[in-house]
């Protein structure tokens, strides 16, 4: 292992700016201060001085700093150019940490500083900082000052960061370069933060106005199909009744009574989707904040997309500020203004690919490669005859798909067995099918189930690792599913990375998708040149040329974005809105 | 805009000692060619720094020894048994399957209670994950009709003496599967403490029956 010197670039910028950031909007900066670490210079700049960058942009300057995408904001909001190399100490302090700790943490700047020992800020004294900034100015010579004197005081905490952290991340050709190729995700998240999504305001607006009004009707529209509320108020005993008439199987909590959260909807709606519109109705009356929706005066959905945000590295953006994050059939605000179009791409079957070419399992590459994985299990398994197809064996399809979704997240038999409302035997005996044909990748999710509990990292194609740490909790089955996730994750930076390089408006990622935006004439092009930085993406990440295939929807002025599980909602919503004249 | 030069020496300091093999280092960028082109790796070309396996390195977890649950390792855990003879003690036990209790009962006292005890190795072990218990592993009958059972427990014990072991029951099998952990993984931090001290956390006064006149022993005779 050759550690990399830090002399070899001619300068290491570790930077802050100050800026103000109004939901939804871009950001207006401030002021600037930066510290050039190999030659110990600092730079000031405040709002009205700024021209072109006072560094070079070059392969030779590497640029550094903590949630680095809210500083590349700055540079957009400025005009200028991207770095080429730079580094987010945020993504590699969580990148070290990784499974320290139980639960969700987003370690601040003064954490990451405090876990060296390192001299950090006050915390008084930045919520005070803060305020002055965020209040807008006019700021006098002397808060002007304490700004700059307060952002420095950061820059200087950024820098001693990077020192306390240069074993980490200039340990060799290999950290470094998953340091800067996350670093170089940073500024493709910037521009999509930038771009944001475009939202029907109008018809946001008219929900704004008339939620509360149409709600107690909403409920009767939807509630007339399964009859578990008492005017607003859910009732168990009724859902109950509803599920034992249904034949429709439940989990249950400890204590004997049903489980209601979420999660446990989402996942009865998948195999039960008579259950969807009940959950949206539930999640709607419930959790849903339609204010909290952060939408800028040019009618954009924006919000940090919180890059690095989850244990698998994948973005973790706030779900009520991030229009994505809501209720599905709330996604059919989504709407291309005039003469635009937006287009939907995303991975197929991402999880069992990557599964398929990791593993090296050729069974399972080749049930991917038909087109029709869950299909081509159920002929490799013997459950149906060569040359079945949908059409003709959709029941042994529906089997097989249980099965095969299933065990990429370490399902047991009888969570199976619930999911896909089969008998438990039939359960196990699927998944005995499905260890005998993909022998392979059992022996590499084992290999990762056991590396994980032995507390060994995991990493990526490009370095993102997790290890558990001591006393933390491991879940065994997560265990399963990480590497799926988390390479999933890498593609869809370098896809992203591509695309906004190339000057393409990639609007977000959505888990295993993108959304673009172009002029109506021109979405063709930008669907291909999407498809094929994913496509280029994936064969990075899984190698050997293999390549996820990708799938496209397309939606152009004046039509709208919408989910299919939220299509009916939507429009009961809409229905009433208009009956009651909002 | 300022700039200024001040007298924070510490990244001048750290270049320096950081500063050694850069020229060793491969690599290459699609900008204009310079040399920190050929020296570091480039981000716009991830080919070169991509790496193989999702599995790497190596971690060692340790725990305090405040507890010492006598018990079978669970199926979610890699464990390690303690090869010190010293840590190893054949003694008779006494469960209490309703209320998951586990005594250690002095051989004259076993004697008393035919078909109620068995005998066992006491073997110190350790989970990956820092948890000291005594496992229980069972000892060859005297008739020589053991269980598969009892057979791959030995076995995975006799294992779990210089690999890191994942015991986990096969129903179908009749008998424990043991997965074995890669070689290079480490060893577990024992504690420091003598296995007499050891049986003590385990059991304590109230889980060791010495006598015929302890509670659980009346209640079994049919004395209490």
């Amino acid at each position: 292992m050759t550690t990399i010197a830090m002399t070899s670039y001619k300068a290491i910028w570790a930077l802050d700016f100050e800026f103000i950031a109004r939901d939804g909007q871009p950001p207006v900066v401030v002021c600037l201060v930066a510290h050039e670490l190999l030659s110990n210079s600092w730079v000031r700049v405040w709002q009205d001085k700024f021209s072109a960058p006072p560094f070079p942009l070059d392969q030779e300057t590497l640029f550094v700093a903590y949630s680095a995408s809210a500083e590349w904001a700055s540079f957009l909001a400025l005009g200028w150019p991207m770095p080429t190399r730079c580094i987010d100490l945020y993504a590699e302090f969580k990148r070290m940490k990784n499974g320290s700790y139980d639960g969700k943490i987003f370690p601040s700047l003064l954490a990451a500083a405090s876990h060296f020992g390192i001299t950090t800020t006050d915390a008084d004294h930045k919520c005070a900082m803060r305020d002055l900034i965020i209040a807008g100015g006019p700021w006098s010579a002397e808060q002007q000052q304490e700004i700059m004197d307060y952002c420095a005081a950061d820059v200087a905490m950024t820098s001693d960061l990077l020192r306390a952290m240069t074993a980490f991340i200039f340990q060799d050709a290999t950290t470094l370069g998953g340091a800067l190729l996350r670093g170089r995700y940073t500024c493709a998240a910037a521009h999509m933060e930038r771009n944001g999504i475009p939202i029907d305001v109008g018809a946001l607006s008219r929900l704004l106005a008339g939620w509360d009004a149409i709600k107690l009707g909403l409920i009767c529209d939807i509630d007339q199909h399964y009859g578990v509320f008492s005017g607003t108020t859910f009732v168990a005993a009724r859902f109950e009744s509803y599920l034992t008439k249904h034949g429709i199987p439940w989990p249950r909590l400890a204590s004997g009574n049903l489980m209601l959260d979420d999660d446990s909807f989402r996942e009865r709606a998948k195999a039960y989707p008579q259950i969807g519109p009940l959950r949206e109705l539930r999640h709607a009356i419930g959790k849903m904040r339609l204010s909290s929706l952060t939408v800028g005066h040019d009618g954009r959905n924006r919000t940090s997309l919180m890059p690095f945000g989850s244990k698998t590295g994948r973005n973790q953006p706030s779900n009520s500020r991030f229009i994505f994050g809501t209720s599905r059939w709330l996604r059919s605000l989504i709407k291309p203004a005039q003469g635009r179009a937006l287009a939907y791409v995303d991975w197929s079957s991402q999880e069992i690919a990557i599964a398929a070419a990791l593993s090296g399992d050729e069974a399972l590459w080749s049930a991917y490669e038909s087109g029709d994985p869950y299909m081509a299990f159920a002929v490799q398994s013997g459950l149906a005859p060569v040359g079945a197809t949908k059409a003709t064996h959709k029941g042994e399809r529906q089997r097989a798909k249980a099965i095969v979704l299933g065990v990429g997240y370490g399902m047991s038999p009888e969570s199976i067995a619930v999911q896909a409302g089969i008998h438990l035997d039939e359960a196990r005996d699927l998944l005995q099918r499905h260890k005998l044909t993909y022998q392979k990748f059992w022996a590499w999710a084992l290999l990762n189930q056991n590396a994980g509990l032995l507390g060994l990292p995991l990493q990526t194609k490009f370095g993102w690792t997790w290890k558990a740490g001591s006393g933390t909790s491991v879940n065994p089955r997560s265990l399963l599913n990480w590497p799926m996730q988390a390479n999933g994750a890498e593609m869809m930076r370098l896809a992203c990375c591509e695309l906004t390089e190339k000057g393409i408006v990639v609007c977000c990622p959505v888990h295993d998708a993108l959304l673009v935006e172009a002029d109506i004439g021109d979405i063709e092009r930008v669907i291909t040149a999407t498809r094929k930085a994913m496509e280029q993406a994936s064969q990075l990440v899984l190698g050997h040329g293999r390549t996820v295939r990708t799938d496209v929807d397309v939606v152009c002025y004046p039509d709208r974005f919408s989910d299919e599980a939220g299509v009916e909602m939507w429009e009961s919503v809409m229905a009433r809105l208009s009956a009651q004249g909002y | 805009m300022t700039t200024e030069h001040n007298t924070h020496n510490a990244a001048a300091e750290t270049a320096e000692t950081a500063e050694s093999n850069a020229s060793n280092q491969s690599g290459g960028s699609r900008n204009t060619g310079t040399v920190a082109s050929t020296t570091l790796p480039d981000p716009f070309d991830p080919s070169q720094f991509a790496v193989n396996g999702s599995v790497m390195g190596e971690i060692g977890v340790t725990k305090e020894l405040v507890a010492c649950p006598v018990r079978k390792p669970n199926k979610q855990e890699f464990v390690r048994i303690n090869p010190d003879s010293a840590y190893h003690l054949r003694a008779c036990i006494l469960e209490l399957k309703d209320e998951r209790e586990t005594y250690l009962v002095m051989p004259d006292v076993a004697a008393m209670l035919p078909g109620e005890t068995r005998t066992v190795d006491l073997r110190l072990a350790a989970s990956r994950q820092g948890a000291i218990f005594i496992w229980p592993v069972p000892v060859p009958r005297i008739d020589g009709r053991d269980s598969p059972w009892s057979t791959s427990a030995r076995t995975a014990a006799a294992i779990a003496e210089q690999k890191w072991v994942r015991v986990i029951a096969n129903m179908a099998q009749g008998a424990y599967d043991v997965y074995p952990a890669p070689a290079a993984v480490g060893s577990p931090s024992w504690p420091n403490k003598s296995m007499r001290d050891i049986l003590a956390v385990a059991f304590g006064e109230a889980f060791t029956v010495r006598d015929a006149g302890h509670p659980v022993i009346k209640r079994l005779l049919g004395l209490a």
